[in-house]
């Protein structure tokens, strides 16, 4: 009872649909290119002004850590904290709460502690003699919250701390880590020396004045703590990322190659890194800070702009391996029409979920989402003006006529063409299978008529809707019984 | 393909069902009681993902680094170095003291002798010190130079020793797989952030809470009423019981009275053993307070009970253990013979004969069969010293006073063996001496792999280090000379095996173990290849302290990130259904079931969520729902070519599962590598993405190809609702 009406689809992109993107790739290459130089002019512009290229995070770039105890009764949550540190404009801050300790909070914020040099040399000779106490030893680290002072005998330790506020070093002396119990050679401690340590206040007292004009004078019982921390992303950290980024470029133009064609590769990186980029750059512009979520946010979009194009350069190869006589340009057009509407569909709904996230949501997963929607967009555009363009480019100026590059050899032997469909070379007819390494020979018979691929499609479907019984038949055995591998015609 | 349909819907359902049975129970601990589990489920499926410490906290430690003592190895590596050097290139034998944490002396035989101190010999110590004649003290006239760390040097040389810690920490917790902790340095402290743990005190005081429960449940069921229980200041673990008398009785002794209950469970005087009893209580004494109070009682979790508490703590409290150890292995050479000064004995000998041990110390004096080897030395009548705690003898000899104090060529070193004390009773674990030379022959430096190998005998694990080049030079030059001699080989601190040079050895040796309570052999075995492998702290790290700390993103942002993303999967689903009609419910259901696939296996690595976790996540919805739009895409082309339904559907699935194996496989390829080479949060995501993968291709193409292969089966099937 075969129902003859053909079926009804709901489409976004009605099939025949011919946008001509091959045609018109320079103007959105220029685009591109004119987002490129912002993102770069934007980089350098924030490295001039503020000596770095992106608003870094203080997962990079380290910062301090106030442990605040507010005062008893005082209605303060975690939340308001985080909306006042907002509001002074600690951007990049983080609150978050200590449960076991209820009223207290741990404030995260970029800005560090800074002592001038000549305040130090005042510092250590404020305090070379406290009582019988005699110095040996004065060491700030640079960009440390502490000074590490050691005296051969046990000081006054408020009397340490007057005597370096007054010379400008306030914070509190405490004893100090003993960094290990210093064991002579002959494995018995030491005479014992007695360290200090001076926890500045610096940045503590700095936040908790902004942070009780916001919230109340006296809501901050006092500083429990205010430190320097460094940055959670070592140097290690970092060689790993790029050293890991490195590779996997590596890897996919590895695979692409194989599994595709040489000349696909290229297209493919210089999508994914153009996308990477124009994130990065997008952060640039807006300022926006750049943290650990942002780099996850950036290999999220490196992983979707690959696939994206990998679908559409897989429609390429099928379309240039079926029109091998055509002009390459026009298959590549046709392929990109084809999985127009799959293209959008895809970049769509994940579109509608980002940006679900992006009105709705907050703080860091606001960032978040913004670097995914930027990453999508400009994901989808590159697989089409970018990736396909610059395998075209590299076809036609390191491939014109000389077939697969990996392949020549085996070619000359099957005696197959060339991907570029109109080049005419007497001597060689057939055409490479784009697929020749998965080990299909091409036909190669030379003699067939230039169409036979568009007869062969419908020869084989019609095969099979006779042979309904079940047997499976795929596209591409369909293929290899087809007709192959038409002469080069003009 | 359309074949074993039934059989394959069968496997897609229990697939399905053990999905969401698996990921439950992490839904579960998240947001706990929202859906009440039966315990059927619990029990059977007790692997959960948890989430990391944007999303829900964790627990906050701070370490110092021992940087001095970093300094000072580094100094002792030096002076070992120079006196090589002296030996090798002069032939001279100087001996190289360390002072402190910034000087070296270098002491000559004779004073002419001090010429021969070319840049070229102590090239290795110009690097870090300089050569001073200082004002104070012996001077190179005397035949002494004095090398001293300038200042800077030193602050850099402290720095580094922070940043070397904490790269092998990260290195240690990356080794264990997908914890995910914030690791950044702070002045001379590293701080250690660990997702979803608690504090000590409050995993104590959270096992004290249930004890007490159990205690009072008992005191009811016995007649008391009302019991009250109360935390007691100062230590998480203890609390008070009040048993109140009844009105118009005496007071009631609590004391007596849960002594009676439990008189049969107590033992070693005061510890309660009690199967209705979540944990081992001891009765404290009562203190002042509780004096004039009988129906008070302070109860007290047992040491027992808080080690086992801290061990149930699960997987992270081991990871605490392996980043704290410091794993530094040397190798000493043994010396149970040179005399001690003008004694004419060996310096332990020399103390018992000396009449320094008397009875009373807690020390048994042991003289050892001697050893040795024909070809090479043979050791007579060395002697050990032996007692119950390293302390005791730590503290023996520290209490020596000068004229009894070893020179600083030698050290006392200790270390646990095990000793049958009573015939037929359990070995027990003691401490000995061990007399060695103070600098290491060999250090862990040196070593390029450790791996677990069973004792070819017992079959017993345990772990065969290969050292390098420079390792394997040291250890022959060091058993070359001393066939017959013992060597201590020392781990953190303690001795743990000290074989006989039987022969001149290379670069292979091994550790062997014991057990530990708590730990099995093996486990011990895989922990200390880890932390071989990932190199030895510079120094030790010594905790200061711990917090419980929140969750960086406010359980606000939380919530509302998780609606917003409900309502953007909502968009898409309604879209799908939309626009696919009957078709979008098949691709709808693969979502869905992708989804609950990535968690499930998730909960099954016991991975961490974390936001760049969930990044990964998102990534591979856009990819499931790619899958399906590739596929329908390819059915309408088909269909539109005029092919019938079942062909279009037989085609088009067979044609995109290329493209999707094509394009999954390139993304996995990032994956792989990021997994491979990235560390940290880089992980995370690189987990969720490649996992995500695997579930979307499955989902995509395979399991929603099950439900066009049933329609298809149908008879006089020609559309498709696509």
């Amino acid at each position: 009872m075969a129902d003859t009406k053909p079926h009804k689809f709901f489409e976004i992109i009605k099939p025949g649909t011919t946008i001509k993107f091959v045609e018109n790739r320079w103007r959105f290459i220029s685009v591109s290119i004119v987002l490129i130089l912002i993102s770069a002019l934007s980089l350098v512009y924030n490295q001039v002004t503020t000596g770095s290229p992106l608003n870094m995070g203080i997962d990079f770039a380290g910062g301090s850590q106030v442990q605040l105890a507010f005062s008893e009764g005082a209605d303060v949550d975690v939340e308001k904290v985080r909306v006042a540190l907002e509001e002074l404009g600690y951007e990049g801050s983080s609150a978050v709460e200590v449960p076991d300790r209820g009223n207290e909070i741990l404030v995260r914020i970029k800005e560090t502690v800074s002592i001038e040099e000549s305040t130090l040399v005042a510092c250590k000779a404020a305090v070379e003699r406290v009582g019988e106490a005699k110095l040996l030893e004065f060491n700030h680290p640079e960009e440390a919250s502490k000074i590490f002072l050691r005296f051969d005998a046990e000081p006054n330790y408020r009397e340490v701390g007057r005597l370096l506020a007054g010379a400008g070093c306030v914070g509190s002396a405490d004893k100090g880590n003993t960094g290990g119990t210093a064991i002579g050679p002959d494995g018995q401690p030491l005479a014992e020396t007695f360290p200090v340590e001076i926890a500045l206040v610096g940045i503590g007292a700095k936040v908790r004045e902004d942070l009780e004009s916001k919230l109340g004078a006296g809501t901050i019982d006092h500083i429990e703590r205010a430190e320097t921390v460094g940055s959670k992303v070592g140097s290690q950290l970092q060689t790993d990322g790029i050293k890991s980024l490195l590779f996997a470029i590596g890897f996919i133009f590895l695979y692409v190659m194989f599994r595709f064609d040489l000349r696909f590769a290229p297209g493919g990186i210089v999508a994914l890194l153009h996308d990477a980029f124009l994130v990065i750059g997008a952060f640039a512009l807006t300022g926006k800070e750049f943290n650990l979520q942002t780099i996850a946010a950036v290999l999220t979009v490196v992983g979707y702009s690959i696939n994206d194009t990998i679908v559409v350069f897989d429609r390429v190869r099928e379309r240039v391996s079926l029109h091998r006589d055509a002009p390459i340009e026009e298959t590549t057009n046709s392929a990109l029409n084809d999985t127009l509407s799959r293209t959008l569909l895809t970049s769509l709904t994940t579109l509608v979920v980002v940006f679900a996230t992006y009105l709705l949501g907050s703080g860091p997963i606001k960032d978040f989402s913004f670097a995914l929607i930027v990453g999508l967009l400009v994901g989808t555009y590159s697989s089409l003006y970018i990736a396909t363009p610059v395998f075209l480019w590299v076809n036609r100026r390191f491939y014109a006529g000389q077939g697969h590059l990996l392949l020549a050899k085996a070619e000359e032997r099957e005696g197959t063409g060339t991907l570029l469909g109109n080049v005419d070379d007497g001597n060689r007819g057939g055409a490479v299978d784009a697929e020749g390494l998965e080990g299909e020979a091409p036909a190669g018979d030379a003699d067939e008529a230039g169409d036979a691929a568009e007869v062969g499609e419908r020869d084989a479907a019609a095969a099979e809707s006779e042979a309904l019984a079940g047997a499976r038949k795929t596209s591409r055995r369909r293929r290899r019984r087809r007709p192959e591998g038409e002469g080069e015609s003009e | 393909m359309r074949r074993f349909l039934k059989l394959k819907a069968a496997a897609l359902a229990l697939l399905v069902v053990w999905a969401v049975l698996t990921v439950l129970p992490s839904l579960n601990a998240i947001a706990p009681d929202s859906i009440p589990l039966p315990a059927w489920i619990t029990e059977n499926f007790q692997n959960k993902f948890q989430l990391g410490l944007d999303l829900q906290g964790g627990l906050h430690l701070e370490y110092s680094v021992a940087v001095d003592e970093a300094v000072q190895k580094k100094l002792d590596q030096v002076a070992a170095e120079l006196e090589a050097g002296f030996r090798t290139k002069k032939d001279l034998e100087v001996t190289v003291a360390r002072e402190g944490n910034d000087t070296l002396r270098i002491t000559f035989p004779s004073p002419d002798d001090v010429a021969t101190a070319t840049p070229d010999v102590l090239g290795v110590a110009l690097d870090l010190l300089e050569r001073v004649d200082p004002d104070t003290g012996p001077r190179e006239a005397d035949g002494v130079i004095t090398l001293r760390m300038p200042e800077a040097k030193l602050a850099d040389l402290r720095r580094e020793s922070v940043g070397a810690a904490l790269d092998t920490v990260r290195s240690r917790v990356d080794a264990m797989g997908v914890a995910e902790p914030n690791i950044y340095p702070k002045n001379r402290q590293l701080v250690v952030e660990l997702p979803g743990l608690s504090d000590t005190a409050t995993e104590v005081r959270a096992a004290a809470k249930d004890a007490a429960r159990g205690l009072t449940e008992v005191l009811q069921a016995a007649g008391y009423t009302l019991p009250t229980e109360q935390e007691v200041r100062g230590d998480p673990g203890a609390f008070k019981i009040t048993i109140p008398a009844k009105t118009g009785e005496p007071a009631i002794d609590a004391r007596a009275v849960i002594r009676e209950l439990f008189a049969d469970k107590i033992v070693e005087g005061d510890t309660i053993v009690d199967d209705r009893i979540t944990s081992e209580l001891t009765l404290l004494e009562p203190d002042a307070e509780l004096a004039n109070d009988p129906s008070s009682v302070v109860l007290a979790l047992s040491e027992n009970a808080r080690a086992a508490v801290l061990d149930d703590a699960g997987d992270f409290r081991r990871l605490l253990k392996i980043i704290e150890r410091q794993a530094v292995l040397s190798m000493h050479l043994v010396d149970d013979e040179t005399p001690f000064r003008d004694t004419g004995k060996p310096y332990l000998k020399a103390l018992y004969e000396g009449g320094r041990v008397t009875k009373g110390m807690g020390i048994a004096v042991n003289r050892l069969t001697d050893y040795g080897k024909e070809a090479g030395v043979t050791v007579k009548e060395p002697f050990a010293f032996y007692a119950k705690e390293r302390s005791t003898l730590e503290s023996f000899f520290r209490s020596q006073p000068p004229e009894w104090r070893l020179p600083g060529d030698l050290a006392v070193f200790y270390g646990p063996v095990s000793v049958n004390t009573k015939r037929g009773a359990e070995p027990e674990i003691v401490w000995r001496t061990y007399m060695v030379k103070a600098r290491a022959g060999v250090t862990g430096e040196d070593v390029m792999s450790a791996s677990v190998q069973p004792d070819p005998q017992t079959q017993v694990p345990q772990v065969s280090v290969k050292l390098n080049r420079i390792g394997a030079r040291q250890m022959e030059e060091l058993s070359g000379n001393n066939v017959g001699r013992r060597m201590a080989i020392v781990l953190d601190d303690a001795v743990r095996s000290d074989p006989v040079f039987n022969e001149r050895i290379g670069e292979n040796f091994v550790i062997t173990l014991g057990a530990t309570p708590g730990q099995s052999v093996r486990e011990a075995a895989n922990d200390l290849t880890k932390v071989l492998k990932s190199g030895s702290l510079p120094a030790r790290l010594e905790k200061e302290f711990e917090i419980r700390v929140g969750a960086d993103l406010g359980a606000d942002s939380v919530v509302r990130g998780a609606k917003a993303f409900a309502y953007g999967l909502g968009a898409v689903i309604l879209f799908m259904l939309i626009y696919y009609r009957a078709s979008g419910f098949v691709a709808v259901f693969a979502l869905l079931l992708n989804m609950v696939l990535i968690l499930a296996a998730m909960a099954l690595f016991k991975a961490t969520l974390t936001l760049p976790g969930i990044a990964g996540i998102v990534l591979t919805i856009g990819m499931a729902v790619d899958a399906n739009v590739i596929v329908f895409e390819r059915i309408r082309d088909y269909l539109r070519e005029g092919h019938t339904a079942r062909a279009a559907i037989e085609s088009g699935y067979d044609r995109a599962f290329t493209t999707i194996l094509d394009a999954q496989l390139t993304t996995a390829i990032a994956g792989i590598v990021l997994f491979q080479y990235g560390s940290g949060p880089i992980r995370g995501f690189a987990v969720t993405l490649l996992i995500g993968i695997a579930t979307s291709i499955f989902t995509g193409v395979l399991c929603t190809r099950l439900f066009f292969d049933f329609q298809a089966n149908r008879r006089g099937f020609d559309r498709v609702s696509i």
